[in-house]
């Protein structure tokens, strides 16, 4: 993981403590809301429904332990002991008081920790694939170049009043589990003929009411200039893009209404001028912070296949949990595990304060005491010797988290919706919790296979509905909550939007229509084949019909 | 505060809301234009009465009480928004994760 320096540190200080003084002069008066508004936001503090809500950033999805049990204490101090994992690999609190935010970043501060650029027009926090560093398919660890971004981003004094949010996410492994096709800019991490490393760099991503895959901008780049192109990205979109209308201001709308080849002749014409500058960094510094994240030193093991088969042959829950979320790594004798934050009961992606600290106290008996955020609003534990599998998941039973989800229906990702949003349009949650009892079988769920079921609570498509095998979007028809149903999204290598299957549905009649769904592709799969590839074999129409009766 | 005492309604009552500056609450005019949380407390207001009810309103935003100050048209059908049922019942409508204190101890 990146050591934060005193410099680092000097920087969090300082900036925990102009935001006192921000606080204050907002209590006082001498600042009006409008005035205050874009300066809490900076720092990532939300007014929402019912209380402020606080963004912290979770770099890239890293945290060690102690940062995990500090998050813990900051829920129990000044929130109501929980906190709720988002799509972007940080963590929100939603009943902070503005009066005690001030001591929410200095908690904050000594954990290296912090909430800048969690929310405005700014370039936000960089996400990456969760098992970064671990996975057995990458073609380099993506974590520096995460955190190279993240130093370069900060505060840069050009990027701070963009034409609106900025997101960028990375991936370096066969499958992309970052969703790079759907952020502004995804950075790929390829190799070309010669075997050189570098970045496939797509542009123009984005969810919400205009969803849009990205399209390939630059099929390789050398990592060498990846800050230098990454400038003269930003710079054209700064300069371009629109700012009369926020519903159009996202870099997807000015890649379309330029077309790719023109977008890619304004980063050039910007880049040639960039590429001498001095923006690329210098070696020696780029493998200063690379060296953060060089492979651990992991202790010989003696293979622990043994020990799991047998744990699998002898007890059908730890087998459902292997099958599902425990990930390949890229030594023999170790894995990583997937921590669920889904059942139901719970909000998708929430964790009470005693969870987190489980986890973290897990991820130090177990891993090398570092987690991992995920996309899908879940914690990885990177780094377990297989021959450990057996007690992790006794560990987890004892925590109340051995659910054996991931990646299958109940691994539903949900934005909070109007239970917490002032932008919702309905409730995300009780629907996801409907479909979770409806599937409520661990073996049903196995036996449906991998399925991604993604639920927003408006267009602004923060739980990536539109990239969900099956999305649900949450709508306001005269007044009440209805809910429309998307098919075929795919977040990975060709990322796709769903398409709308028709009307939308009452929320009581949700589940019914998800349950019609699964049993349409029940019916018709070949064998082994998932739900996606089903679907792309059949094709909408037989679900459609099933639905509607539309034909 | 002075008490408000609504006579002929000349246009559709409307309750006044905000959230606290401090910490962000929910908030309702009552009758005697002071703010409760309680949404029992609210009054809807009309005519005059509604004048008097925004001049506080517009006072207490300039002295720092109150922000994202809005109103709810009370138009008779009793229906309400599901967001306005969310904000009135103080709390999502789905029972948040309970935190087994005892479990652990932060080490912050």
């Amino acid at each position: 993981m990146y050591k934060y320096d005193n410099l680092d540190q000097s920087f969090l200080q300082s900036r925990s403590a102009q935001f006192r003084d921000q606080v204050q002069r907002r209590l006082s008066g001498a600042l009006s809301e409008d005035e205050f508004k874009p300066l809490r936001l900076q720092n990532g503090l939300y007014l929402q429904l019912h209380a402020y809500m606080l963004r912290v950033a979770i770099p890239y999805g890293v945290l060690s332990s102690d940062q995990l049990r500090g998050l813990a204490g900051i829920a129990r101090d000044f929130d109501r002991g929980f906190g709720h994992f988002t799509t972007r690999q940080n963590i929100q609190f939603n009943w902070i008081k503005l009066v005690e935010a001030p001591d929410i970043l200095d908690r904050l501060a000594a954990l290296d920790m912090h909430a800048i650029q969690t929310s405005g027009n700014c370039i936000r926090n960089t996400t990456t694939d969760p098992l970064a560093g671990a996975a057995h398919d990458e073609i380099a660890n993506p974590l520096g170049w995460c955190e190279i971004i993240r130093q370069w981003s900060t505060l840069h004094p050009e990027f701070a009043f963009l034409p609106r949010k900025f997101k960028i996410a990375v991936s370096a492994g066969a499958t992309d589990r970052a969703a790079t096709g759907f952020h502004d800019i995804g950075l790929r991490m390829v190799k070309n003929r010669g075997g050189e490393i570098g970045f496939r760099v797509l542009v123009g991503g984005g969810q919400g009411r205009t969803p849009r895959a990205a399209q390939v901008l630059n099929a390789f780049l050398p990592t060498r200039h990846l800050l230098s192109y990454l400038e003269a990205i930003l710079r054209v979109y700064n300069a371009a893009g629109r700012r009369d209308n926020i519903y159009k201001a996202r870099i997807k709308i000015l890649v379309e209404a330029m077309g790719i080849s023109a977008f890619a002749d304004a980063v050039n014409s910007e880049w040639l001028g960039l590429q001498s500058n001095g923006l690329d960094l210098p070696v020696a510094e780029q493998d200063r912070i690379l060296a953060h994240f060089a492979p651990p030193v992991l202790k010989p093991v003696r293979d622990g296949s043994a020990e799991v088969l047998a744990r699998r042959q002898a007890d059908q829950a730890f087998d459902l949990w292997a099958a599902s979320n425990i990930h390949p790594h890229w030594h023999p004798g170790y894995s990583s595990a997937s921590v669920s934050l889904k059942q139901i009961g719970r909000p998708p992606g929430d964790a009470s304060a005693s969870e987190m600290i489980a986890i973290a106290d897990l991820a130090d008996q177990f891993g090398r005491g570092e987690l991992r955020i995920t996309y899908t609003q879940n914690i990885i534990v990177p780094h377990i010797k297989l021959i450990d599998l057996p007690t992790f998941y006794d560990g987890l039973i004892k925590a109340g988290l051995a659910g054996a989800e991931d990646a299958l229906i109940g691994d539903i990702i949900a934005c909070p919706g109007l239970d917490y949003c002032n932008l919702a349009n309905a409730r995300s949650l009780p629907v996801a919790d409907r479909i979770f009892a409806r599937f409520d079988d661990p073996s049903r769920r196995h036996e449906i296979g991998p399925l991604r079921l993604n639920i927003s609570g408006c267009i602004n498509a923060c739980a990536h509905h539109h990239a969900a095998d099956i999305g649900v979007l949450g709508v306001n028809k005269k007044g009440v909550e209805h809910f429309q149903i998307t098919l075929g999204g795919k977040a990975g290598e060709a990322a796709q939007i769903g398409r709308i299957l028709g009307p939308s549905f009452a929320e009581e009649d949700v589940p019914d229509a998800i349950e019609t769904i699964i049993n349409i592709y029940l019916g018709a799969r070949h064998e082994g084949e998932i739900f996606a590839a089903c679907l792309d074999r059949l094709g909408i129409a037989p679900f459609k019909e099933a639905l509607y009766g539309t034909g | 505060m002075t008490r408000i005492t609504d006579s002929k309604a000349v246009t559709l009552p409307v309750l006044l809301t905000a959230n606290r500056l401090t910490d962000g609450v929910v908030l309702w005019m009552a009758g005697d234009t002071s703010w409760t949380a309680n949404r029992n407390e609210a009054v809807a207001f009309t005519a005059a009465g509604l004048t008097v009810a925004r001049d506080q309103a517009k006072a207490d935003l300039a002295n720092q009480r109150i922000i994202s100050l809005y109103e709810i048209t009370i138009d008779g059908t009793g229906k309400h928004s599901a967001r306005e049922q969310i904000r009135a019942a103080k709390g999502p409508s789905i029972q948040p994760l309970r935190d087994q204190h005892n479990q652990g101890v932060s080490n912050v």
